[in-house]
């Protein structure tokens, strides 16, 4: 009852303030070519050459039909050590003016992908072989698209000790520019993945269990309410339900899908697939802890001399390597864990991947990945997996 | 010799414009003069230009459909940066209009950037059918995209909480600007100094989750690492960054851009005082509210006796009339924040209203409706926290003293 009263004052609340930022209201799928993107981010590689990409700003996933513009590259990705540089270069502007958001390498050419917002232009690019940089001419790119519903309000309450809320910006207008090395990022929509005809989309909602993980069957035709999904979060000691999964993959433990999800300093947690049903609320399982006062950026799965790794970049933490083995048999963690505090499945950082700000897997032995130095100069690198 | 002496001429010709062309109509007879031209639709399209042809010629090209590639072996645009030799050539798409070879830009030019034009006719591979008039001499340009505004307009209209005596438990400053702003945000711009002038390191530590409203009009930064969540900033042990009986100023300097890339029109320097912290709750039932007349659209004045959240009191109280309908009409805040006032947009009727004080209502220091920030019960919140508070009011009618 406590619950309902809050929600029709949130509701009063909203039909108040309606912004902008609310708009995203259908959840039955449309088409069309040459989509209106307000901002372009987050991306994962679907089947038959689809891109999925997100509006993070208008709270719709969009089916890219690239078929067209994945071919004629040379197959591969090579290093570009100024990207952000030759970027601004072909765009006619500065790099202060461009924010790359995303990458993903297409897997039957490897060839990487990169989004940006150029101003308040979203761009999509191709990186090839021979490092050709070629734009996808978005306005000529067939589409299927789905909105989410109940997209979050201006900001989000993130609970606090005691149990005060802080507001955390949800939007990419609301972002400073500084994005993505910022301790909150966009919480609209934080990350995609397919796997066998559902893609999979994480981000918050304007209900009360914010935190969503959704499961859209593919071709789209509608979106459900989706699963509200918590967990506990043995550094605060509480169960986090208003602060959003910001990447996960999926993985299988035990012959059993799962998504491997990762949140804001830094649980890393495990849901079946098999529980993420429209409405249900789940609780997934905390398997690690990596410490305070970071945000995880990627994640990826690789196998090395037998043995499957997770590889996780982190704006603070540096990349992660953090073999699977104990995943299915590690104990929930359900206790307090001291703050900065890790606990939970082994890992171990790399130390010779600094500054990485975009991460996707290029082939079995390679990542590719986007690295700010410490002259602010940022480079596309492919990296030998560790 | 007489090849290189015209290059020359052509050259000192670009740059001269309307001075030279008298002089140089007997070199135009034998081959005409080509210059570089920025040129500017209503639409706010910009383009880069080679003019002055043999109309010949531009029809071959027409007709050649020659690809991206080849146009850049003759006709290229940058982003100007001396500094730089290996620099890409601007993507976009070219076509012959209007006796010219033109450029436009896949995305427009950047309004106050520079672009250099290269047109290098002796570098083109494609020659099939052109004339004995096409040039060989390269032409080089700068080009300035003019701004619309090129003088500092936007400035900050206000800080808040405006008062001169700030809590030390103080949580947050609000920023508004004239005019939308850049996408940078404010930690290179906004310092805290201590009364010896002096900057206070990390004062405004959570920068990161520094925000924009949708418009950039307004940057509202979060003060106190106490209040973040536990574990987030690893620096949290540092305590308040203000200290109650000190004196501190906040300066904001003029750097910061606007959606132009414009500095502001001045910076902005704000001194304040701070007293001990504000630990009460909100309690509505103190407030003193000023009734309006009925059949008027007087102002309904509401004073709260003490300073409330500046941006938060535009949205958390809200006038409901007699059938449960909110009231139209624009609000005021005054006075430091302490007075409230709503004046409708039709006359008020002799009937009762309410005045709606949604929960989100917060004093600087995040003190809520009948609710400290101090509280430290999760239960506690929930239990005084599940519905909004409202004070009831009846217009007077005129006669009434």
């Amino acid at each position: 009852m406590r619950y309902r009263l809050e929600q029709f004052m949130m509701g009063l609340f909203i039909v108040f303030l309606a912004t902008g930022s609310l708009t995203a209201q259908t959840s039955t799928a449309s088409s069309g070519v040459g989509p209106t993107l307000q901002y372009l981010s987050p991306m994962s590689f679907g089947p038959d050459a689809v891109l999925f990409a997100a509006d993070a700003q208008e709270v719709f996933i969009y089916a890219l039909d690239l078929s067209e513009h994945v071919v004629g590259g040379v197959a591969g990705t090579q290093s570009v050590p100024d990207i952000d540089k030759k970027i601004a270069d072909l765009l006619g502007t500065t790099t202060g003016n461009i924010v790359l958001t995303d990458l993903a390498v297409y897997p039957n050419t490897g060839n990487t992908f990169i989004s940006l917002m150029r101003g308040s232009d979203p761009v999509l690019l191709r990186v090839d072989g021979s490092a050709d940089i070629t734009v996808v001419p978005l306005d000529q790119v067939s589409y299927t698209r789905i909105g989410l519903p109940n997209p979050p309000g201006e900001t989000t309450d993130m609970l606090l000790k005691g149990g005060r809320g802080m507001p955390i910006p949800n939007y990419p207008s609301n972002q400073v520019a500084e994005y993505p090395m910022n301790l909150f990022g966009v919480q609209t929509i934080t990350d995609l993945a397919y796997v066998d005809g559902r893609l999979y989309a994480a981000g918050l909602s304007n209900e009360e269990f914010a935190s969503k993980l959704r499961s859209i069957a593919y071709p789209f035709t509608s979106v459900d309410e989706g699963t509200s999904v918590e967990i506990w979060h043995a550094p605060h000691d509480q169960f986090e339900t208003r602060s959003p999964i910001y990447t996960f993959v999926p993985y299988e433990i035990n012959d059993e899908p799962h998504l491997i999800a990762s949140y804001l300093c830094t649980p890393l947690v495990k849901f079946p697939i098999s529980s993420l049903q429209p409405g249900a609320d789940v609780r997934g399982e905390t398997i690690a802890e990596f410490g305070s006062g970071n945000r995880p950026l990627d994640m990826i799965v690789y196998q090395k001399n037998g043995q499957d790794y997770l590889l996780m970049s982190n704006n603070r933490h540096g990349v992660m390597k953090i073999p699977t083995q104990d995943f299915g048999s590690t104990e929930n963690l359900t206790g307090i864990v001291p703050d900065g505090a890790t606990a939970g499945v082994p890992f171990e950082k790399i130390d010779a991947l600094q500054g990485v700000e975009q991460l996707d897997r290029l082939d079995m032995d390679h990542a590719i990945v986007l690295i700010r130095s410490d002259t602010d100069v940022l480079r596309l690198e492919v990296v030998d997996l560790p | 010799m007489a090849v290189l002496l015209r290059a020359v001429l052509l050259l000192v010709c670009v740059s001269a414009g309307s001075l030279g062309q008298g002089f140089f109509s007997s070199v135009q007879a034998a081959r005409s003069e080509i210059w570089l031209e920025f040129v500017s639709e209503d639409s706010g399209t910009s383009m880069v230009e080679v003019a002055g042809l043999n109309p010949a010629d531009l029809v071959v090209l027409d007709h050649a459909s020659l690809s991206n590639t080849e146009w850049q072996q003759v006709f290229r645009v940058f982003i100007a940066d001396d500094i730089d030799s290996d620099r890409l050539p601007v993507l976009g798409k070219y076509s012959i209009t209007n006796l010219t070879i033109r450029f436009t830009p896949l995305y427009p030019f950047d309004l106050g950037q520079d672009y250099d034009v290269v047109f290098n006719p002796a570098g083109f591979v494609y020659r099939k059918g052109l004339s004995v008039e096409w040039p060989t001499d390269t032409l080089v340009k700068r080009f300035h995209v003019k701004t619309s505004v090129t003088v500092p307009s936007t400035a900050i209209l206000g800080v808040f909480p405006s008062a001169k005596e700030l809590p030390e438990n103080q949580l947050r400053f609000y920023v508004f600007f004239s005019a939308p702003m850049g996408f940078k945000g404010g930690s290179a711009h906004v310092s805290l100094l201590d009364s010896d002038g002096s900057v206070i390191p990390n004062a405004f530590l959570p920068l990161d989750v520094a925000l924009w409203n949708n418009e950039r009009t307004r940057y509202t930064m979060l003060f106190d690492p106490g209040r973040v969540k536990t574990g987030i900033f690893p620096n949290q042990q540092d305590g308040r960054p203000l200290q109650s009986g000190e004196n501190y100023t906040l300066v904001i300097d003029r750097h910061w851009a606007d959606s132009n890339g414009i500095p502001l029109v001045e910076s902005y320097k704000r001194s304040f005082q701070v007293v001990p912290p504000e630990k009460r709750p909100i309690v509505p039932s103190a407030w003193n509210l000023e009734v309006p007349r009925a059949g008027s659209v007087d102002s309904l004045k509401v004073s709260f006796l003490r300073s409330l959240d500046y941006a938060l009191l535009h949205r958390a109280l809200v006038v409901i009339n007699s059938h449960g309908e909110a009231v139209q009409g624009e609000m005021f805040v005054q006075k430091n924040e302490t007075e409230w006032y709503f004046t409708p947009v039709t006359p008020w009727s002799y009937s009762e209203y309410r005045l709606l004080i949604l929960p989100v209502l917060e004093d600087p220091s995040g003190n809520r409706v009948n609710r400290s920030f101090e509280v430290e019960s999760t239960q506690s919140i929930i239990d005084k926290h599940e519905s909004s508070s409202h004070l009831a009011f009846r217009p007077r009618l005129t006669q009434e003293p």
